[in-house]
């Protein structure tokens, strides 16, 4: 029998995503982490915004205020304030690196892109990357799967890729990655110039929104994402973060000794593997297979029928991460 | 007592080392076809260094402590920090382009693909507020004192360079002055004779190019050229 037409196929897998209800726990922990993830988003828009909004009342132009919708939002909350700028130069950035007020947060890769390019062995921009370093260190990889922008967007494009039933799945070593952070850091040694700010996909998002919203431009980075976008829906499943991210080898090495693990409980686990295909990033919880590379978003615990995934705080120990 | 692979692991050996390597091979082809002109920028010393915000490094410690952060061009008030990017750089530059640019408009390529701040100046003159020194968080940018007579030594953007074929005064074709009257540092930096003909002084002039963008020419009598540093060794450049 030939196979159903795209169109029927299409219909078939909404359906199908539809009734996927997954059985687990801690569905409020998604809700969470999805607001999250949409609120950093809708951050990554605000804040070019406001800026553009400062500039243009600051040279008193109005005409041009109006004309764009973002501005003529944010006029239309602040614009009666006397000391609007207070709220509008409140923060500048991006995830990248964020300044809100007196406070400086850079991501750990820009340090090392820094340190590497620029050959430095201490400058006070690392003071920026205590925060991020310290949280990654207690909680792993959670700016892969909490906060990076690029990993809302990889995970819309995976859920394409189930609704259209696309089974194709090219997979690479996780290692791969880590050569990655290596051969980039010893490039932006070797050539003197930062690499990494160029292919690292939050801080090329945060870019690209913010030349878009200022000057009404798309730059190369517009297509850079677009192009990973296809790859992971036609070919390789989660291609980026799974293989190639040096910010995700990065956090994975941070994150190694993390104190929040998630762990499977023998005694409860039926095996059924419904944890296995849910993990963004590949990784086996029925096996207590997480390493250094989980970002506790729970998802797998949100599949766990029996409830024997479970997150624990305490010291890390050697071998799988099982509990009796 | 370890054995050696079958031939079925050796295939399959065979088969990721072939996978990584394929990677490897899109990922530089790729890189050379799309990111080509990075890779060209950050391996070829530049042919036209761009005009970087003020307090900024000599260019190859800059381009080496820059985060790409864009935190300078989102507080600059008048909105003259740009960054390059594939769209811009190979759009059709207005007609208010300098005479030095190419008449199809395209910038010089050592601008493009860099994501690093830039100022053209004949689209937006600098108005030395100082507040991208203030925010760059690596030092790439040095921060400066926004008063404008304590910074002028501090500050090299670039050094003005007046055509004498074109500015109208040196023509005998007017009185114009457009570029004495807004310069920050008139009288200093450049001077006007008796018939209002203006001469640029390279010790005091920074650069910053409001000249150039007030210059009522259509391709522009006055362009900056970009900064040297004699205590490097460096000469001026022509």
């Amino acid at each position: 029998m030939s196979r159903a037409g795209p169109v029927k196929r299409l219909w078939k897998g909404l359906r199908r995503q539809r009734k996927r209800r997954l059985p687990g726990q801690k569905r409020w922990l998604q809700v969470v982490r999805r607001t999250v993830q949409l609120l950093v988003l809708a951050l990554l828009v605000l804040i070019p915004t406001l800026s553009l909004y400062d500039n243009l009342r600051n040279q008193q132009d109005d005409a041009s205020i109006q004309q764009h919708m973002g501005t003529r939002f944010v006029h239309s909350v602040v614009g009666d304030m006397e000391d609007y700028t207070t709220l509008t130069q409140s923060v500048r950035g991006s995830v990248w690196t964020i300044k809100a007020g007196d406070l400086v947060m850079s991501d750990p890769l820009a340090g090392v892109d820094f340190a590497a390019a620029s050959r430095s062995t201490w400058d006070p921009f690392f003071l920026t990357l205590l925060i991020p370093i310290l949280l990654s260190v207690i909680l792993g990889r959670v700016f892969c799967g909490w906060i990076c922008p690029a990993d809302l967007l990889f995970e819309v494009a995976g859920k394409l890729r189930a609704v259209a039933g696309i089974e194709t799945n090219v997979e690479f070593s996780r290692l791969t990655k880590y050569g990655v952070l290596l051969i980039g850091t010893v490039s932006a040694f070797w050539l003197g110039t930062q690499v990494f700010a160029e292919i690292y996909p939050p801080r090329v998002l945060s870019g690209e929104l913010y030349l878009s919203i200022t000057f009404g431009l798309f730059g190369a980075g517009t297509w850079f994402l677009f192009a990973i976008i296809l790859f992971e829906v036609f070919v390789s499943e989660r291609f980026w973060c799974r293989y190639v991210c040096p910010g995700g080898a990065l956090y994975s090495l941070l994150g190694r000794f993390r104190l929040v693990r998630i762990k499977v409980k023998q005694s409860a686990c039926t095996s059924c593997e419904k944890c296995l295909p849910v993990c963004e990033f590949g990784l086996d919880p029925m096996n207590g297979d997480m390493g250094q590379e989980c970002n506790n978003c729970g998802l797998c615990i949100r599949a766990c029928a029996p409830k024997a995934l479970v997150y624990q705080i305490g010291l890390p120990r050697k071998g799988p991460e099982v509990l009796p | 007592m370890k054995r050696t692979m079958n031939r079925r692991e050796m295939l399959k050996f065979a088969g990721a080392v072939a996978k990584f390597v394929a990677l490897g091979a899109i990922g530089f082809v790729g890189a050379r076809k799309f990111r080509g002109r990075m890779v060209w920028a950050v391996t070829a010393p530049p042919a036209q260094q761009p005009i970087r915000p003020p307090g900024a490094l000599p260019e190859d410690e800059f381009r080496a402590a820059c985060t790409r952060c864009f935190l300078c061009g989102e507080v600059c008030p008048v909105q003259c920090i740009r960054f390059p990017s594939r769209v811009e750089s190979s759009q059709t530059v207005d007609s208010t382009a300098p005479a030095g640019a190419k008449r199809k408009g395209r910038l010089p390529p050592v601008w493009q693909g860099d994501d690093t701040p830039y100022i053209l100046p004949w689209q937006q003159g600098c108005i030395l507020c100082m507040k991208c020194t203030e925010v760059c968080p690596t030092g790439a940018l040095q921060p400066l004192s926004s008063n404008l007579k304590e910074a002028q030594p501090e500050i090299k953007m670039g050094l003005a360079v007046i055509d004498r074929k074109i500015c109208l005064p040196w023509n005998r074709r007017s009185f114009c002055g457009a570029c004495f009257t807004v310069c920050p540092y008139k009288g200093s930096a450049i001077t006007v004779d008796h018939q209002n003909r203006p001469t640029i002084h390279a010790d005091h002039c920074v650069g910053c190019g409001r000249c150039v963008e007030l210059c009522p020419i259509k391709y522009k009598a006055i362009s900056i050229k970009a900064p040297f540093y004699p205590d490097r060794g460096e000469e001026r450049p022509e």
